[in-house]
């Protein structure tokens, strides 16, 4: 699916406007989209997941309008989405309410929306647990099952919103292998603060600031913006002025920074950029 | 076919949601109770009695949906169930009303069980037509009421917060259904409009009314009118209170 997103504003009474005539083409494939808090991502998601109107602008996907109720509603058959903050029905089991998304989903054949929850739910490590009651599966599990039903119906365009908080690194890893999987023939959205997911999954990125478009295009052109820039500092006792800290390392002799400058400290170590750097580069550019 | 589906899983939600129960069976109890106490009571053993203990039952455990539906329309947007549903193909009017039906079936079940236990006493006793009439009462005096409750309950949480909504609509409740018109104030008992049941179960089954009518005796017609507004009202409580919600929804 191609999504193109033409001059979208949306305004929230009282509230800056949470996008502020944004324009961006998005490709099939994963695609990673990053800023920081407050940036607009998760309304940008709504929006396209049909949840609210924009105040002005137009998404097409494929060329079909979304502003029409027919475009919308076709859209949302192709469509699986994982919200930031999800709590399934508790006195629900996951069998049960991946069977509930299915209706919803209007897969009309039981025993198909029953094959395919099974699946699901094996294929996010919920197998054992797939007949007890959400209300008693950890945070975890609960997580995994909002995964589960975010594929239900194999839509062709699916959206998730942080889906990797709260799951262990092994489930995350899991998660991240899935998502890639998915990726290769249809468009997956991913909303997340952790560069780390993108990086390792995402060939294009989006980077939102205060609902408009910073960047977009390959993930190795968001890198590229470090190139040259990126240093590591020798052990020092404080940290250096004037320069984006990306991270710190401790050591006997001192504290060694990773930084994004062009004007590193003496002694400092040109290293190649990655998505962490390119990010704060682009930051530190506004 | 998709309807019955949703309902089905609703029915399942509502069936485990443990509180409903405890607060619906000792009210429907104490009802029954009350049924069979009261001076007003023709008894058990005749159609009067199933009628009128219909009718108790549906004040008394109309209670109960009125405090605790408040968030019917609201929870979805604590737990975020409210997007995830909203980014069905399926009208949002839809899921909700699968979810009220869903709701409604278990809360009919108990008293209509209890219907069901004194009509299955009146058969044993020669009354042929009794579980008919547990049925229809069930239909046209319990449910009007239940959805009444239930839909002012929804339509307070959707404009208000939930604990003060519960309040407002355990208020509203009781006036609709204890305020005796021999009160200087206004209400609804005693004249068509009245919600409890008084014109169906005096105008279709003969029985004497809770609340005397200001205007004679309740007809066929009045019963009619009163039922057609009840449906009318629950329409309008549920629809305002999907709206509400949507554009409450809408602004967050």
């Amino acid at each position: 699916m191609f999504i193109s997103i033409d001059h979208l504003t949306k305004d929230f009474r009282g509230r800056p406007a949470a996008l502020n005539d944004l324009t961006v083409d998005l490709p099939q494939g994963m695609i990673g989209l990053i800023g920081p808090n407050g940036a607009g991502k998760t309304t940008l998601m709504r929006i396209l997941t049909g949840i609210i109107k924009p105040t002005k602008g137009k998404i097409f996907i494929d060329g079909q309008d979304l502003s029409s109720p027919a475009n919308r509603r076709n859209l949302k058959r192709h469509l699986g989405y994982l919200p930031q903050h999800i709590t399934p029905y508790e006195n629900l089991s996951p069998l049960e309410f991946l069977d509930y998304i299915g209706i919803l989903k209007m897969i009309e054949n039981k025993r198909a929306r029953q094959e395919q929850a099974h699946t699901l739910l094996e294929q996010v490590g919920l197998e054992d647990v797939m007949n007890q009651p959400i209300g008693g599966l950890s945070g975890g599990m609960r997580r995994r099952v909002g995964i589960a039903q975010a594929l239900m119906g194999d839509p062709r365009l699916l959206v998730v919103d942080e889906p990797t908080a709260g799951l262990d690194p092994e489930e995350r890893m899991r998660f991240r292998t899935l998502l890639a999987q998915l990726g290769q023939d249809r468009t997956v959205i991913l909303s997340t603060h952790i560069l780390d997911d993108v990086a390792q999954t995402c060939p294009w990125v989006c980077v939102l600031r205060c609902g408009r478009n910073q960047y977009d295009g390959p993930t190795e052109g968001l890198i590229h913006e470090a190139a040259g820039h990126t240093w590591i500092t020798p052990p020092i006792a404080a940290p250096p002025n004037n320069v984006t800290i990306i991270n710190a390392e401790p050591t006997p002799q001192g504290t060694r920074y990773r930084i994004v400058t062009d004007t590193p400290p003496a002694g400092s170590v040109e290293t190649a950029p990655n998505l962490e750097d390119g990010y704060m580069a682009l930051a530190s550019e506004r | 076919m998709r309807m019955l589906s949703l309902v089905r899983i609703t029915l399942l939600m509502f069936y485990r949601h443990k509180a409903l129960w405890i607060a619906s069976i000792p009210l429907a109890l104490f009802a029954l109770f009350l049924a069979y106490a009261s001076p007003m009571s023709p008894g058990f053993s005749n159609i009067h009695g199933l009628v009128f203990t219909g009718q108790v039952l549906a004040i008394f455990t109309s209670l109960a949906y009125a405090a605790s539906f408040s968030n019917l329309m609201t929870a979805g947007r604590r737990t975020g169930m409210d997007e995830l549903e909203s980014t069905s193909p399926l009208p949002m009017a839809a899921i909700r009303s699968a979810h009220v039906l869903g709701a409604w079936v278990i809360c009919i079940s108990s008293s209509l069980l209890f219907l069901v236990l004194i009509a299955v006493y009146q058969i044993f006793r020669g009354n042929g037509m009794a579980m008919l009439a547990a049925l229809a009462v069930a239909l046209v005096i319990l449910s009007p009421s239940m959805l009444i409750a239930m839909g002012i309950s929804a339509l307070l949480g959707a404009l208000l917060p939930t604990i003060l909504a519960r309040i407002l609509a355990v208020l509203a409740w009781a006036w609709l259904a204890f305020y005796t018109p021999l009160l200087p104030l206004p209400t609804l008992n005693g004249g068509p409009l009245s919600v409890i049941g008084d014109p169906i179960a005096q105008g279709w089954f003969h029985t004497n009314p809770m609340y005397v009518p200001a205007n004679g005796p309740f007809t066929v017609q009045s019963g009619v009118i009163s039922l057609l507004w009840q449906v009318c009202i629950i329409l309008l409580l549920f629809t305002g209170a999907n709206i509400a919600s949507n554009h409450i929804k809408a602004r967050v």
